[in-house]
C-alpha cells in the first residue's frame, strides 16, 4: 500500500494503482477521453492531466501510478488551466457539427467542453480536413471529428485481437483508417462505436436514427447467446434504436459483441406474429380461457398424461416456472414437458471477449426448472404425440429466426388441442392449431439464468404492441381459470416465487437481485469477461 | 578577447579527411580498435562504466544527460537481454554532425558501440540511422561487414570472448523517431511514437528490455576517452560537461560547415571559425542548438558554447547545430519556416502539439502573407506557453520555444509586418510549390535594394 495526499486528503492505495482511477474512485472529476478502463492507458488526449507534487510538469493521471508520500492537486487553478488548454487544443481542428452529429448529446467532447472549456474559441484559421469513409460492415468514420484517442485502435487490438484500425498520416492529419483490402469486419466491431468519445465513428445501423436525448433507456440483458451480456436497449417512441452494452465486470465487461448488437430488427420486423388465433375467437382476453378449456378437455378424455408441453430457451424463469405448474397443477409427468432450442453456433474466442455457441438465453434457466434434460425430452414427446399418447400440446415457438422443425408441424395435426406461442409467422401451422402471440425480448419482463449460472433481469423497454398481453399473464389466467392461483401477479410477485424451484433465490426479490445480477452459485470468472 | 580554435587538435574528426577513412585497413592503421581489444581483455565491465562516469562525459544527441549514469540505470541482474541502440536518426534541422562520422568514420563508431555494449552487457546493438542518409548507411553497413570479417564483430568480438551482434536498421523519414522512445517504437516496427516515461527505456525499451540509446558522437567519444584518460576528457573545457564537440555551423557564414571545437567555446569564435558572418553582413541572431533551441540575438552570442552556460541563457546546446541569422534576414520567415517543420513532423500522438503545432504554423504564415492580426503576437505567446510541458515528448516544446523566443526578441518585426499588411508583394520558393507570400518589412526592403544599387 502506497499512502499519498490527493487534494489534501490523505488516501491509501495500492501500490502501481493509477490516479485517475484512485480519483474517479473517490468521486473526483478528472475528465479524460483516451483513457477506458477496459484499454491499455495511452495517455494521448492529455485531458487528464493533474499536478503531482513529484513531477515539475502536470502528469496525465491515466498513466501515473501512486508513489509514497506525493501530493496531487487534480482541480488546482494549473490541472484546471491545463486542461482548459487541451480543449481548446481538442477543437482546434474540429469541425463542431454537432448539430447533423449522431453522437451529439453523448458526446464527451461536447460535455468536457461544456464543463471545462473556454466559451469561445481563438482559432480563426482554416481547418484541417480528413476523410471521411466507410470502414466496414457496420461503421463510418467522419474523420473531421476524431480526436485520435486511439481507443479504437486499442480496442481492435487488445480485445478483438484483429487489428484492423490504425492511425495514418502524422500531425493534425493523423486519422483513423483501415488497411486497404481489410475492412473492420470483425463480430464486435460495434463496440469501437461506443467507445469513440467523439461521433468520429458512427454505426450505419443508427446514422440519423435519433437524437439520444430523446430516447428512452432501458437497462436489460441481451438474448442472442447464453453469455447474457448487460446492455441498455435505447428506444424512440416505442421502437428500438439500438443497444448498447452496460458495463459488468462479471459477465461482458464494457463490450457487446455484433450479433446480439444487430439482433433486435426481429422485434418489429415484417415476420412478427401479432394476431390470436383462438378457434372462432381472436379477442386476447380470451387466450387464457382457451388454453384452459383445451387442456381441461384432453384431461378429461384421456387422462392428465394425455398432455404435454413445450418450452424455449427463450422463455423467461417467471414464464417457465407458471408453464410449470399449469402442467403440474393437473398432475401432468414431467417427461411430457421438454423445451425447445436454438442450435448451437459457434463459439468464438477473442483475447477479451467471448461469444457462446450455445444461442439460447435461459437455457439454465429452463434445465433449472424443468430438470437437467429438459431439452432432450423432445423426441420422447413427440413419439407420444405420433404414437396418440399425448393428445393436448402447448407449444412455444419464440426462437428469433428459428422457425418450427417439419417434426413439429407434422405432429400438429394429429392433436385434439395444440396451442402455439409465436413469434414469428409461420403458415405451416395448421388452420386448427390455436396462435398465441409471444412476446419479443425488449418487451419482456423477468429474469433469465445464463450459462454461468448467473440469474440476471429483463426489463421492458417497449411496450407490447395494443392488445397482446406477455405469456406470463395468459399462463397465470390459465391457472387461475382452473382454480390453481387466487389472482394474477405482476412479474416481479411472480418473481417472488421463484424460490420455490430455484432453491438458492430463496425470498430474494427483483430489487435484491439489481442491474447487475446475482450469481447462483460461485461465480466462474469468463474467459473474457471483466476487466 | 579571441582565441584561436582553428589549432585545436581534432579527435573525432581526425581521419575524416583521408579518402580511406572509412576502411577497416585505415582506421586499423590509426590504432583503430587497439583500445577496445584493450578493455575486453583487461577491464571488468562496471569499470568501463565508472570510467566514463569519472570523464564527464555528456551525451551528445541534444538532452546532454551523462552518459556513464545512464548505462549505471540498466539493472544488472535481470534474465532480459540488454540492448545497445545507436541513434543515428540525426534529423534536428541545422545538424550534421553525426553524418560525418558515419559517412566517413564508422569504424569509430563501430569501436564505440563494442565499449558500450560491453559495458552494459549487451550482445546485440542496433544502429537507427536516418532514412535519408543513403551514403551512411552503405559506408556502415560496408563497416559493419568488414567488422565481422575481421572477427571485431561477432561470435567473438577481438577474440576477447565478448559476442556482439550489431544490426542497421533504416528509419522512413520521420523526425520524432530520433527521439528515443519514438526511435524504439519504431524499430519494434510500430508507429513512430514516442511512450511515456517512466519506465525509461534503460529499464524497460526495446521489446521491453534494458535498453540503452546512446547518439553516434557519444558513442565515438568512447575510444579516445579511453586511450587518453578521463582526465584528458575533462580537461576540455568546463568540467560539468568536458570534451571535444562537434558543432554544425549553417547559414549565413562564409564557410558552413561541422567543426571540432573545445567544449565551451565561445559562439562568437566558432562564427569566426566558420568565416564569420559572409558578405562583410552584421550579425542578427544565432539558434545554438538546433532549431528547438531558443534563438539569441546578436548581443546575447558572446557566450560559452557548453550545457550548462546555454541553459543558464535560456536556450540550449541540444544537437549542436549553430544557426547563423545575418542582419537581412526576415524572422517572420524563418520562424515560419520553422514552425513548418514542426507542423510537418509532429507525430499526433498528444493534442497539445498535434493541434498547437498546425496552429502556430497557420498563425505566422498569415502574418506572413500580410493579414496579421495585431492580437496574432500575443496569441501565439499565449498557445506556445499552453503547449510547453503537456506532451509526452518534448516535440511540442521543441516548436514552442522557437515560436516564443523569436517573436518576443523580434517581436517589432512581427508588428511591422501585421502593419504593413499586403504593403509589398513578392514570391519566393519555400521548399516547394512557388507561393505568393505577403509584405516584408521596410526595413529589409531598403537593404535589398542598397545591394542591387551596388551590384549594377
Amino acid at each position: 500500500m502506497v499512502r499519498f495526499k490527493l487534494n489534501g486528503e490523505e488516501v491509501e492505495a495500492p501500490k502501481g494503482s493509477l490516479l485517475i482511477r484512485i480519483a474517479h474512485d473517490r468521486g473526483i472529476d478528472v475528465p479524460f477521453f483516451c483513457y477506458h478502463p477496459g484499454l491499455t492507458p495511452e495517455g494521448n488526449c492529455r485531458m487528464c492531466l493533474v499536478e503531482a507534487s513529484n513531477s515539475r510538469k502536470p502528469v496525465p493521471a491515466c498513466t501515473t501510478p501512486v508513489a509514497e508520500g506525493i501530493e496531487v492537486q487534480t482541480h488546482s487553478e494549473a490541472a484546471k488551466s491545463a486542461r482548459a488548454d487541451v480543449l481548446e487544443f481538442m477543437l482546434v481542428n474540429h469541425p463542431l457539427d454537432c448539430p447533423i452529429c449522431d453522437k451529439s448529446g453523448e458526446c464527451m467532447l461536447q460535455d468536457h467542453a461544456y464543463d471545462h472549456g473556454k466559451d469561445r474559441s481563438r482559432m480563426v484559421e482554416q481547418k484541417e480536413l480528413k476523410h471521411t469513409k466507410d470502414l466496414g460492415n457496420d461503421v463510418h468514420l467522419w474523420g473531421n471529428r476524431c480526436i485520435v484517442c486511439t481507443r479504437c485502435v486499442r480496442f481492435c487490438d487488445e480485445v478483438a485481437g484483429t487489428g484492423e484500425l490504425t492511425v495514418v498520416e502524422r500531425g493534425d492529419h493523423s486519422v483513423i483508417d483501415v488497411f486497404p483490402g481489410y475492412p473492420l469486419q470483425n463480430p464486435l466491431s460495434g463496440n469501437v462505436v461506443d467507445i469513440c468519445p467523439v461521433g468520429a465513428l458512427i454505426d450505419k445501423d443508427f446514422l440519423y436514427e435519433a437524437r439520444v436525448w430523446y430516447e428512452k433507456k432501458t437497462d436489460t440483458v441481451c438474448n442472442s447467446c447464453a453469455r447474457g451480456c448487460n446492455i441498455e436497449v435505447q428506444t424512440l417512441h416505442n421502437k428500438v434504436k439500438r443497444l448498447v452494452p452496460r458495463h459488468n465486470p462479471d459477465v461482458n465487461g464494457y463490450w457487446m459483441c455484433d450479433h446480439g448488437r444487430y439482433d433486435y430488427k426481429h422485434i418489429l420486423g415484417p415476420n412478427r406474429w401479432l394476431r390470436y388465433r383462438l378457434g372462432d375467437s381472436s379477442a386476447p382476453g380470451e387466450a387464457a380461457d382457451y388454453v384452459q378449456r383445451g387442456l381441461a378437455a384432453v384431461i378429461e378424455e384421456n387422462g392428465p398424461q394425455a398432455i404435454g408441453g413445450v418450452i424455449s430457451g427463450f422463455a423467461t424463469l417467471e414464464t417457465v416456472y407458471l408453464f410449470r405448474r399449469l402442467f403440474e397443477s393437473r398432475g401432468v409427468a414431467a417427461e411430457n414437458l421438454a423445451a425447445r432450442a436454438r442450435p448451437d453456433g459457434e463459439e468464438e474466442v477473442f483475447p477479451g471477449f467471448r461469444i457462446s455457441a450455445d444461442k439460447n438465453p435461459n437455457r439454465t434457466g429452463v434445465q433449472r426448472i424443468l430438470g437437467h434434460d429438459a431439452f432432450e425430452r423432445e423426441a420422447g414427446l413427440l413419439e407420444k404425440i405420433r404414437s396418440g399418447t399425448v393428445r393436448g400440446l402447448v407449444l412455444f415457438s419464440d426462437l428469433p429466426g428459428c422457425p418450427l422443425e417439419d417434426r413439429w408441424i407434422e405432429v400438429l395435426e394429429k392433436l385434439d388441442f395444440a396451442v402455439v406461442v409465436l413469434l414469428e409467422g409461420d403458415d405451416r401451422l395448421p388452420e386448427s392449431t390455436g396462435i398465441i402471440p409471444a412476446t419479443a425480448f425488449s418487451e419482456k419482463e423477468g429474469s433469465i439464468i445464463n450459462e454461468d449460472d448467473r440469474l440476471q433481469l429483463l426489463n421492458k423497454a417497449t411496450e407490447l404492441p395494443r392488445g397482446i398481453l406477455p405469456e406470463y399473464e395468459i399462463l397465470q389466467e390459465a391457472l387461475r381459470l382452473g382454480g390453481y392461483r387466487r389472482a394474477q401477479m405482476s412479474a416481479a410477485g411472480i418473481f417472488q416465487e421463484l424460490g420455490t424451484v430455484i432453491p438458492e433465490l430463496g425470498e430474494k426479490s427483483r430489487r435484491d437481485v439489481g442491474a447487475a445480477g446475482i450469481p447462483l452459485k460461485e461465480p466462474v470468472v469468463p474467459a473474457g469477461g471483466g476487466s | 578577447m579571441k582565441t584561436d580554435y582553428s589549432k585545436f587538435e581534432k579527435v573525432l574528426l581526425k581521419n575524416v579527411d583521408h579518402p580511406e577513412s572509412n576502411t577497416l585497413e585505415y582506421y586499423q592503421s590509426q590504432g583503430g580498435y587497439d583500445t577496445a581489444r584493450k578493455i575486453l581483455s583487461e577491464r571488468q565491465p562496471d569499470e568501463v562504466t565508472e570510467e566514463v562516469k569519472a570523464s564527464n562525459l555528456r551525451g551528445r544527441g541534444g538532452a546532454g544527460f551523462p552518459c556513464g549514469i545512464k548505462w549505471s540505470f540498466v539493472p544488472r541482474t535481470i534474465d532480459k537481454p540488454t540492448y545497445l541502440v545507436v541513434n543515428a536518426d540525426e534529423s534536428e534541422p541545422g545538424t550534421f554532425k553525426d553524418r560525418i562520422i558515419l559517412e566517413r568514420d564508422p569504424h569509430q563508431l563501430i569501436e564505440g558501440i563494442i565499449i558500450a555494449a560491453y559495458a552494459i552487457s549487451s550482445h546485440t546493438s542496433y544502429v537507427y540511422i536516418r532514412g535519408e542518409f543513403s551514403k551512411g548507411f552503405w559506408v556502415m553497413a560496408k563497416a559493419i561487414e568488414e567488422a565481422y570479417a575481421a572477427g571485431i564483430l561477432g561470435e567473438n568480438v577481438l577474440g576477447a570472448g565478448f559476442q556482439l551482434d550489431v544490426t542497421m536498421h533504416r528509419g522512413a523519414g520521420a523526425y520524432i523517431c530520433g527521439e528515443e522512445t519514438g526511435l524504439l517504437s519504431s524499430l519494434e516496427g510500430k508507429r513512430g511514437l514516442p511512450k511515456i516515461k517512466p519506465p525509461f527505456p534503460a529499464v524497460e525499451g526495446l521489446f521491453r528490455c534494458p535498453t540503452v540509446v546512446n547518439n553516434v558522437e557519444t558513442l565515438s567519444c568512447l575510444r579516445h576517452i579511453f586511450e587518453r584518460g578521463p582526465d584528458w576528457f575533462k580537461a576540455i573545457g568546463p568540467e560539468a560537461g568536458p570534451g571535444p564537440k562537434l558543432l554544425c555551423v549553417s547559414g549565413h557564414v562564409e564557410r558552413p560547415g561541422t567543426f571540432e571545437v573545445p567544449m565551451g567555446i565561445n559562439l562568437l569564435d566558432l562564427v569566426e571559425l566558420a568565416g564569420g558572418v559572409w558578405k562583410g553582413r552584421r550579425l542578427k541572431a544565432i539558434i545554438p542548438g538546433g532549431t528547438s533551441a531558443k534563438i539569441l540575438k546578436a548581443d546575447e552570442c558572446d557566450i560559452s558554447m557548453d550545457f550548462d552556460a546555454l541553459a543558464a541563457a535560456g536556450t540550449m546546446l541540444g544537437s549542436g547545430g549553430v544557426i547563423v541569422m545575418d542582419e537581412t534576414t526576415d524572422m517572420v520567415d524563418a520562424l515560419y519556416n520553422v514552425l513548418r517543420f514542426y507542423h510537418h513532423e509532429s507525430c499526433g500522438q498528444c493534442t497539445p502539439c498535434r493541434e498547437g503545432t498546425g496552429w502556430l504554423e497557420k498563425i505566422v504564415g498569415r502574418i506572413r502573407a500580410g493579414r496579421g492580426r495585431p492580437e496574432d503576437i500575443d496569441l501565439l505567446l499565449d498557445i506556445s506557453a499552453r503547449m510547453c510541458g503537456r506532451t509526452i515528448c518534448v516535440l511540442a516544446d521543441a516548436a514552442a520555444f522557437p515560436c516564443e523566443s523569436i517573436v518576443t526578441k523580434f517581436r517589432s518585426e512581427f508588428e511591422d509586418r501585421i502593419r504593413d499588411g499586403q504593403g509589398h508583394e513578392r514570391s519566393v520558393f519555400v521548399g516547394g510549390p512557388l507561393v505568393q507570400i505577403g509584405a516584408i518589412s521596410a526595413h529589409n526592403q531598403e537593404l535589398r535594394d542598397q545591394e542591387l544599387r551596388k551590384k549594377h
